[in-house]
């Protein structure tokens, strides 16, 4: 038999990340989802696949946008129209709450409810295959479920679909139908269908568990080709094939530049190095910048110019598109040379807190996305070297005479 | 460093002026407008550049044109320097000489001689003069705080600079309350999108509505197509009710008429077949019977007697005589037919004689005789001349003349009037010529004719003699017997006809008698008088006559035949008719016509009761079950018309409802069309990111503050220990012990007075905070001092404190001046001698 296994559609979500950019890549950019999603239906019909499974997070509910569940059930309607039926449990983002009335989902559409339930269907080889979930009621899930998923014994086949996280640490700290491997290897079923987490991963070999990741990235840290799994299972072997769908990706690039580069040699550097990869997707590129650089560069650098004009260099084009540029360096000398170095060690360490960052942004952080951005160690490490840069730069224009 | 001298070339009212500085303490005592801040300024330029000329502060150019700067001398790390300024750019031309090793030093040379401090931190710390202890006193307690806080830093000027630089910038980008702010306004601006988005969610609850509307209409109109369904098979049953209605009522008919015939004992086939033979012979019988009876009637009735009937048998004797005679006369009459034939053919072939002898008169026998003599001469003399062979010529001759006669005469005739010229001529004589020829022929012929034998000429001269008294002259003599007998035809025919005529004549008067004797009998109709003169229609007449006797006779045969018939047939009946009785008895009816009725009874019932079972089977069981349920056919057309008018009424609803989802399916559509929310959502992320960055900056910023702050904090309260102790004994002195300590408790600085109580910073008098503010800075100066060497300038530090005692005062500084030079200024100081001289210079009011 021969499924695909999807997750994590995210149809409504925005890229995060971008501040400004052409108005043909935002073009791009808006019909991204939809592309990877057009390719998935694709290559689901064109192989022929006896069902799809769609494990959770296809929209955010709280988007509620109209267009994008509509496009789904047309993909899903070609779908039904040869005969290739669809799973679709709800997940973390998109659950359910019965009272809101649904779309009309296409006839081969099975939606799952809120309890574990199994599906059985017929192949056309006449083998039957039982397909179990649930979905989530609400934005959260606790409660490990997996001991309600049962296998149906009268079936050749059983597949579960779970959107959850891994257990770990505290319980409590786990929000997303909890579970651990060893329970889904238990359970008795020739594969489990996973869905929240938006990369590919295994998660053991002697049972398929698999995390089929998201199809289209939305942020840098969803990196990587991204897409959906094809899954031969026969009683004897399982083969997994991932397929690509995502038609933008994020990735990273670093130069190496020293304090003489000029502005427009780095430009250059940057410009070249991003030309580097040659692929038919959308590539949006965060340019590291790996050495110190002289002080009119590191101004350009700080307030934006550098970025516009390596952005200007690639307004025409729609294959790239840098969206920001980091300095990776640590600043490795002392600002205050007349101060000690524990006076100085001693007020990073306490100054660069969650809690301390949290009460310095006061009221801001009562908006969530800010928060939620900046309680991310990566950014508060960020922060911190921005600070020690900064004040380094200003300590040396200042104290010229103290240097 | 300690400042030994200074010389000023000139710099503001001094020129030339040479001032030596102790080591120690120096006093300088003046008026105001003395010269006192001069020397300060002096001391600070000298050492750190002259302001440029855009800058704020003073900058002592001196009047006349004299050079401006000067020289100071000092001593550090016990070698003596000598650092020349005089006016230049960048803070003018500066020199440097180490006169003890006489080397040549320049200014980064002296920036390390006196790191790490600069000038702000000289400015701010050892430069007490100028107001800024007054500043002090006119800061506010929280102020005066924040300032003996900061003080404690190294370098706090420059990190004070940036930290309010790192403020700004961070005010710039966001203010907690502010409005014009970035981050402020782009988070205004997100708001805007965040309603744009939640009235988009408006439109997505419109829109589930609309899914919810789209769902109902669809049920209801499913509900209402089955309905309708429902009611198009109701219908449909009714209908066929409807339809089978008329059989159904003739099966009731037929069944209760099946009911109410009483039937008696069934009369088979055969019974009936004889029945019907039986009855069929009795009708017939007594159709013949009435048939005789009608035919006898019809004889009396129709058949009266004719008018000859009557005359016959009135006249019956001469009737039957004239009939006997009629046979007779009938002959008569065609003899007389024959007979009048016969003279008509003897009539005419008279006349085609009379016509052929024309007036010739018969021969007698005499002359008869004479002829045929004669006759036979002519031919035996004609026969031995030739010539009278000529003579047959000569006719032919005669005839041949007078064709060349005729023939001249037309030719002649004819060329003359038709022809013309030559022709007329050749004509006209060819005419003449023709003449002249029938002329010659005619005279040649007679000429002949006068040639024949006497003999012959006597024969044919009697022959013509007779011809003429005969009158045969018209006739050859070929042809004379042939006239002859002719003539004695007509002779004998005439005879025959007169025969005839007198025959005809008598049997026509026999007819004639015979037709009036009828006539006598006959009444005066046309007809009978035709048939009078014509025996054939008499004939007839009697023939007719006969017939009528005849048919009289055979219709009274035939009336004794048919009386006879009738009484035979009577018989007959009234045999058939007792084996009918028998019948009748053996089959228990009374009369035939019961037999008959029951006998039709019973074939109507078993027609009917065929109809009622081929009824029955067109409807079936469940049919007539259904039907039964209703009285009449009105019951089940009202109810197809309530069906037809329920079903109409439901596809007008249905009509509706389509329409309504026509209408929110186009609302549907136009939503979906509608992709502004995909936008907007990128854009709002977009917008979040921005902020983010811009957040980052200000956090940056604000962090960068805070971390100059908490690492100048950290010093601070590392050197608090040393700072507090200079503190509590300058604070000691100034106060005169009213106070034992000072310390910092739980990060506020904290005055322990004699008897333990102890006072916040906030909580002091002005004047007491003044005077802590004035021992922190001396102290910190002090302790700063440790790291680089610089003289402490203090502007009359104690005018403004009332109840500081000269003595105090002296005793401060001597204490002060233990550690660090201290170069005072003051416009009024009443000394003890306790103090060198040398440590006081006055000046004079310039």
């Amino acid at each position: 038999m021969k499924f695909i296994h999807a997750a994590d559609l995210h149809l409504d979500s925005p890229f995060l990340g971008l501040k400004t950019a052409p108005a043909s890549i935002w073009k791009l950019i808006y019909s991204s989802s939809e592309r990877a999603t057009i390719n998935l239906i694709d290559r689901a019909i064109s192989e022929q696949v006896d069902f799809i499974l769609l494990v959770g997070d296809l929209f955010d509910r709280e988007t509620q946008n109209i267009q994008a569940q509509l496009f789904l059930r047309n993909q899903l309607e070609r779908l039904d129209e040869v005969d290739i039926p669809v799973f679709i449990s709800w997940g973390n983002h998109d659950y359910s709450s019965e009272s809101r009335p649904e779309i009309d989902w296409p006839s081969n559409v099975t939606v799952f409810d809120s309890q574990v339930s199994s599906h059985k269907i017929q192949l056309k080889s006449g083998e039957q295959v039982a397909i179990s979930g649930f979905s989530y009621r609400t934005r959260w899930l606790n409660e490990d479920l997996i001991s309600n998923f049962v296998p149906d014994k009268n079936a050749e086949f059983n597949i579960a679909m779970l959107h959850g996280g891994e257990k770990t640490g505290e319980i409590r700290n786990n929000h997303y139908a909890p579970f651990t491997v060893g329970e889904l290897t238990a359970a008795g079923f020739d594969y489990w269908a996973l869905g929240h987490i938006h990369q590919f991963q295994k998660l053991a070999s002697s049972v398929p568990i698999y995390y089929s990741g998201t199809i289209q990235g939305r942020n840098h840290n969803e990196d990587g080709t991204k897409g959906a799994l094809l899954v031969n299972l026969t009683h004897t072997e399982t083969k997994v094939n991932f397929i690509e769908t995502d038609v933008i990706t994020w990735q990273k690039i670093s130069i190496s530049v020293d304090e003489k580069s000029s502005i427009a040699e780095i430009l250059e550097l940057m410009a070249d190095k991003i030309k580097e990869n040659i692929s038919d997707k959308l590539a949006l590129i965060s340019v590291e910048i790996e050495n110190q650089v002289g002080n009119t560069e590191e101004t350009a650098i700080q307030n934006g110019t550098l970025l516009e004009r390596l952005q200007d260099m690639f307004s025409r084009q729609t294959s790239y598109w840098p969206y920001e540029i980091k300095e990776v360096i640590q600043p490795n000398e002392r600002v205050f040379s007349e101060v000690d170095n524990k006076f100085w060690q001693a007020s990073e360490a306490q100054l660069f807190t969650d809690d301390v960052i949290t009460e310095t942004a006061g009221t801001l952080f009562s908006n969530a996305f800010i928060a939620n951005h900046f309680h991310d160690q990566k950014v508060q490490s960020e922060l911190k070297q921005a600070v020690l840069r900064n004040i380094k730069q200003k300590a040396g224009h200042k104290g010229g005479q103290s240097e | 460093m300690k400042i030994t001298k200074l010389r000023i070339y000139g710099f503001g009212k001094f020129i030339d002026q040479t001032i030596l500085i102790d080591e120690k303490l120096q006093i300088i005592v003046g008026p105001n407008e003395s010269g006192k801040t001069t020397i300060a300024r002096f001391i600070h330029d000298l050492l750190f550049g002259f302001p440029t000329r855009k800058s704020a502060l003073n900058r002592y150019v001196p009047k006349e044109s004299s050079r401006y700067g000067g020289e100071l001398y000092f001593s550090n790390s016990e070698n003596n320097y000598l650092l020349i300024r005089t006016s230049g750019k960048r803070g003018g031309d500066f020199s440097l000489k180490n006169l003890t090793t006489e080397e040549e030093l320049d200014a980064d040379d002296f920036q390390r001689l006196i790191d790490p401090i600069n000038e702000t931190i000289f400015y701010q710390v050892f430069d007490l003069s100028d107001d800024k202890l007054n500043q002090a006193f006119q800061m506010s307690q929280s102020e005066l705080a924040n300032r003996i806080r900061v003080i404690g830093a190294v370098g706090s000027g420059d990190w004070a600079e940036l930290i309010g630089e790192y403020d700004e910038e961070a005010a710039r980008l966001y203010k907690v309350r502010g409005r014009k702010q970035p981050i402020v306004v782009k988070l205004h601006e997100l708001n805007q999108f965040e309603d744009q988005i939640a009235h988009k969610k408006r439109d997505f609850t419109a829109y589930q509505n609309l899914l919810l509307k789209k769902r109902n209409l669809n049920s209801e109109n499913q509900q209402n197509q089955q309905q309708i369904d429902k009611l198009t098979q109701e219908l449909e049953k009714f209908r066929n009710l409807a339809s089978s209605w008329p059989a159904y009522e003739r099966l009731h008919q037929i069944s209760k008429k099946i009911a109410s015939q009483n039937l008696r004992e069934r009369i088979d086939e055969d019974a009936w077949q004889k029945f019907g033979v039986m009855k069929g012979q009795i009708s017939q019988l007594e159709s013949t019977t009435h048939q005789l009876y009608q035919k006898q009637k019809e004889f009396n009735e129709k058949h009266p007697q004719s008018e000859l009937m009557v005359i016959q048998q009135q006249n019956k004797v001469i009737w039957n005589q004239l009939v006997s005679q009629l046979p007779e006369m009938t002959q008569i009459t065609s003899e007389i037919s024959d007979l009048k034939k016969n003279a008509q053919s003897l009539q005419e072939e008279q006349s085609s004689f009379e016509r052929d002898v024309k007036t010739a008169i018969p021969f007698d026998e005499a002359t008869n005789e004479e002829v045929v003599e004669l006759l036979n001469q002519q031919e035996q003399l004609v026969k031995n001349r030739p010539v009278e062979k000529s003579r047959l010529r000569q006719s032919e001759k005669k005839q041949t003349n007078t064709i060349f006669y005729l023939l001249g005469i037309l030719v002649t005739a004819g060329s003359l009037l038709l022809f013309h010229g030559g022709f007329k001529f050749v004509g006209t004589v060819v005419g003449i010529l023709l003449l002249i020829a029938g002329y010659l022929s005619t005279q040649k012929s007679n000429l002949q004719l006068s040639k024949s034998p006497d003999d012959l000429i006597q024969v044919q001269n009697r022959l013509t003699k007779i011809a003429e008294e005969f009158q045969l002259s018209d006739f050859p003599q070929s042809q004379w017997f042939i006239v002859q007998s002719k003539l004695e035809s007509l002779m004998e025919n005439q005879r025959k006809l007169d025969n005839l005529s007198q025959k005809i004549k008598s049997n026509e008067s026999l007819l004639d008698d015979y037709a009036n004797s009828w006539k006598r009998l006959l009444p005066a109709h046309e007809e009978n008088k035709a048939a009078v003169g014509n025996l054939f229609e008499l004939k007839q007449l009697l023939d007719n006559l006969q017939q009528e006797s005849q048919s009289m006779m055979d219709e009274n045969n035939r009336t004794q035949l048919l009386a006879q018939q009738k009484s035979d047939t009577n018989e007959q009946i009234v045999i058939v008719q007792s084996k009918m009785q028998k019948f009748l008895e053996e089959h228990h009816r009374a009369t035939a016509s019961q037999f008959e009725a029951d006998y039709q009874k019973q074939e109507v019932v078993a027609k009917d009761q065929a109809t009622q079972s081929i009824l029955k089977s067109e409807l079936s069981d469940s049919v007539i079950e259904k039907l039964e349920q209703y009285t009449d056919l009105a019951a089940i057309t009202d109810n197809i018309s309530q069906i037809k008018g329920n079903m109409s009424q439901l596809a007008e609803t249905n009509q509706t409802i389509i329409q309504q989802l026509a209408d929110v399916n186009s609302q549907i559509n136009i939503m979906m069309g509608d992709t502004k929310l995909e936008e907007l959502l990128q854009k709002q992320a977009s917008l979040q990111s921005e902020i983010n960055e811009l957040v980052f900056s200000w956090l940056t910023a604000v962090l960068s503050s805070k971390l100059i702050t908490l690492v100048l904090d950290l010093a601070v309260s590392d050197r608090q220990p040393e700072i507090l102790k200079l503190t509590n004994n300058y604070f000691k002195i100034l106060t005169e012990n009213r106070y034992n300590e000072v310390k910092f408790i739980d990060d506020q600085l904290t005055l322990i007075r004699k008897d333990s109580r102890s006072f916040n910073i906030i909580e002091l008098s002005k004047g007491t905070a003044q005077q802590l503010y004035l021992a922190i800075s001396f102290a910190f100066a002090v302790v700063i001092s440790k790291q680089a060497n610089l003289p402490l300038l203090i502007d009359d530090a104690f005018v403004n404190f009332d109840d500081v005692r000269k003595d105090t005062a002296i005793q401060l500084l001597n204490k002060l001046s233990q550690n660090i030079q201290v170069i005072y200024f003051t416009t009024n100081f009443s000394f003890s001698s306790e103090l060198i001289s040398n440590q006081i210079m006055t000046l004079k009011r310039q």
